[in-house]
């Protein structure tokens, strides 16, 4: 399936954009964290959660959605 | 000090426009009079969050904050002015807060929260309001708050983005459970390089101030479980809900110890110029040089001790007053406080310039 991956923070300028579609094959929301990785190696580094319809996903939840928000943590003050 | 205690009606006419809130009433002022609130962090986020809750009539109101203002922190950092820069951010917002509100009190923490001093200055207050800027201490107030059980409203900011939560709050999740990992030390850039509108700390900041009342006086729902994603050039909002993780919780509560994380960020936002030196006299200079490099500092509050040695002669550094190390350039300075910071030592700074300008500075 085609997810569109929406980047947040300094995210979007590790990436260079602010989404993207990719295809991806993973079902729950730790595989897509690692397959999202191994499309994107400069992730590997970077602390990040996804979110699907508003809410943060923790590893074992399915993907059911088409857009996915990618959120790090922010240090400023 | 000197603080001017107004008359009971003179209180009601303050505070009038909240005390004609149906939800608030004069119950609601006389809640926000006895709430002892705690700011860690008196900049971007500290300062608006911090006229707001003096407005507010807080009763007692702590700051923590161990940096001095400088020129580059008035873009945003509005508590501040000119005649502040070189001046010690806790005390300065003290003494004009109280200027704003006499009739409340201020505490003022003048030198970093760490591993020696959060949790006695954490108790002492009902909430917490992180307005840090960096990981290191983002953690450090989430896991002494879980276990000291003390709710605190999370702030942050990424150039034109921030993030508000509330956390441990009513059995609500924590800052871990939502990001567990801490980033690694080359994941965070400097926080000297990034920019940032000096606007979005206002925001953020106020936002902070705004669930802090909330949660005093019980209004309204409160960002507990849910992160505030705001992004200022499209106005972007989201609420992004998310879980308590007990497992994690109950490892920061059962721990003997509480650890630091080792992402290396802005807790080192240490390095301070010669300018910046209120007095010169007072602090420990530190010379990590080798000891035949020239030109040598004669000054009876310079210490020498070559950054090979420096583990090795940690015991020499007091834990007590303001140390200040300086190399030829500044970059063996900051690798000296590096390994000050991990062996704990509180108080310490590393010149930004080098030997040959504090000479220069001295004999001027």
């Amino acid at each position: 399936m085609k997810i569109e991956f929406r980047y947040h923070g300094k995210l979007s300028e590790v990436l260079g954009r602010n989404s993207e579609k990719l295809q991806v094959n993973s079902q729950n929301a730790g595989d897509l964290i690692r397959e999202l990785i191994l499309q994107k190696p400069q992730l590997k580094e970077t602390t990040f959660q996804l979110a699907q319809k508003n809410k943060i996903l923790k590893s074992e939840a399915p993907i059911e959605e088409l857009d996915i928000d990618v959120f790090p943590p922010f240090s400023g003050g | 000090m000197f603080f001017h205690h107004f008359p009971e009606d003179e209180k009601v006419n303050r505070y009038q426009r909240h005390i004609q809130l149906a939800e608030v009433g004069a119950e609601g002022q006389a809640k926000l009079e006895a709430a002892k609130v705690l700011i860690v962090g008196a900049g971007g986020l500290g300062c608006p969050a911090l006229q707001y809750l003096a407005a507010a009539g807080i009763g007692t109101i702590g700051i923590v904050d161990g940096d001095r203002v400088s020129l580059t922190n008035l873009q945003r950092q509005v508590l501040f002015d000119e005649k502040d820069i070189g001046l010690n951010k806790a005390e300065r917002a003290k003494s004009k807060l109280e200027k704003f509100n006499s009739d409340i009190e201020i505490q003022s923490f003048p030198f970093h929260l760490g591993l020696e001093n959060a949790e006695d200055i954490l108790s002492k207050f009902d909430l917490v309001l992180d307005c840090t800027d960096n990981f290191v201490t983002r953690y450090l107030i989430n896991d002494i708050c879980v276990r000291i059980n003390k709710p605190f409203v999370h702030g942050s900011l990424y150039k034109y983005e921030g993030q508000v939560s509330v956390f441990n709050y009513q059995n609500g999740p924590s800052y871990r459970c939502l990001f567990p990992n801490p980033p690694k030390a080359g994941d965070v850039p400097n926080c000297n390089e990034i920019g940032v509108l000096g606007v979005l700390p206002g925001i953020i900041g106020t936002i902070q101030a705004t669930e802090a009342i909330k949660m005093i006086l019980g209004l309204g729902e409160v960002l507990s479980g849910k992160l505030l994603h705001y992004d200022l050039l499209h106005h972007n909002q989201k609420i992004l809900e998310f879980e308590r993780n007990e497992e994690l919780i109950a490892k920061i509560k059962e721990s003997k110890n509480i650890e630091l994380v080792d992402t290396d960020d802005c807790q080192l936002d240490v390095q301070i110029s010669i300018e910046e030196i209120t007095d010169l006299d007072k602090a420990l200079l530190i010379d990590v040089r080798e000891l035949d490099e020239f030109p040598r500092i004669e000054k009876a509050n310079v210490s020498e001790i070559p950054l090979s040695q420096l583990t090795q002669m940690i015991g020499e550094i007091p834990s007590k007053g303001m140390k200040i190390f300086f190399c030829a350039s500044g970059v063996r300075s900051n690798q000296a406080l590096a390994v000050a910071k991990k062996e704990n030592i509180p108080n310490c700074f590393s010149l930004l310039e080098g030997a040959e300008e504090l000479e220069n500075w001295i004999k001027k």
